[in-house]
């Protein structure tokens, strides 16, 4: 489970309080909410993250589809 | 130093909106993010690459309406650069939102200009990137309040996406 996941679970209790019998979903990263961690908190373990990511296969690819040769108008 | 800071530094008045995960994370949707874009006047863009290439990016590729660079170090961010016309960046500027980003003040796109830029993203992206920008309209109707089938988010579709991606999106959120 990945460190959002925590966060979302994390709330998800002090909300419902301390109720053991309840099973709190996965969120996978998505929040339904806005969340309690500051912007620069979770910006910070995105950015920890950044040197392990790079030598993951496939990143250079991935990286590729990123740009959007279309220009944007209004 | 933040990316940021350096860029605000190095601009000497050139402006510059924050755009991407970034901008989507300023208005409410904390997901996860590899890069930082950025999104600037063409007008400027030999200026821009200028600038970034003397803060020790490597350009990487050019497409054009965009630029991807390489940061010289592994724990920054690697950075995207995003064109358009001088009227269209004057457009997006002048309603943009002040934000304080890595403990650095920007400014990011209005939560409907931000909206706009993802729905093009939606139409042009290809690849698992559509996965991603499809994910951050969603989310980003939802955990701000917005009613998905209000009047203006279908406008918005239907001038800069089309309406089998409109359609998707009420989707994902009934």
């Amino acid at each position: 489970m990945n460190e959002s996941s925590n966060y979302s679970l994390e709330e998800s209790r002090l909300i419902y309080g301390n109720a053991g019998e309840l099973e709190f979903p996965d969120w996978s990263g998505h929040l339904p909410h806005r969340s309690r961690v500051s912007n620069d908190v979770w910006l910070a373990y995105c950015r920890s993250n950044l040197a392990k990511i790079r030598t993951r296969p496939g990143y250079a690819e991935g990286r590729k589809q990123d740009g959007i040769a279309a220009e944007f108008r209004f | 130093m933040s990316l940021f800071e350096q860029l605000n530094r190095a601009a000497a008045g050139l402006r510059f909106l924050v755009i991407g995960g970034h901008a989507v994370i300023e208005h409410g949707f904390q997901r996860g993010t590899e890069d930082a874009d950025i999104l600037v006047s063409r007008d400027d863009r030999v200026a821009w690459t200028k600038i970034v290439t003397d803060l020790g990016y490597k350009l990487i590729r050019d497409g054009g309406a965009f630029m991807q660079f390489e940061s010289p170090e592994p724990s920054q961010w690697d950075l995207d650069l995003m064109m358009v016309p001088a009227e269209t960046f004057g457009r997006l500027l002048a309603t943009a939102k002040a934000a304080t980003l890595e403990g650095v003040a920007v400014v990011v796109p209005s939560l409907t200009h931000l909206l706009a830029l993802k729905i093009h993203a939606l139409k042009h992206g290809r690849g698992l990137r559509t996965l991603k920008d499809l994910t951050d309209v969603a989310q980003l109707l939802s955990v701000n309040r917005i009613d998905p089938k209000s009047a203006w988010l279908r406008e918005r579709f239907e001038k800069h996406g089309d309406m089998e991606l409109y359609e998707r999106v009420i989707q994902l959120l009934s």
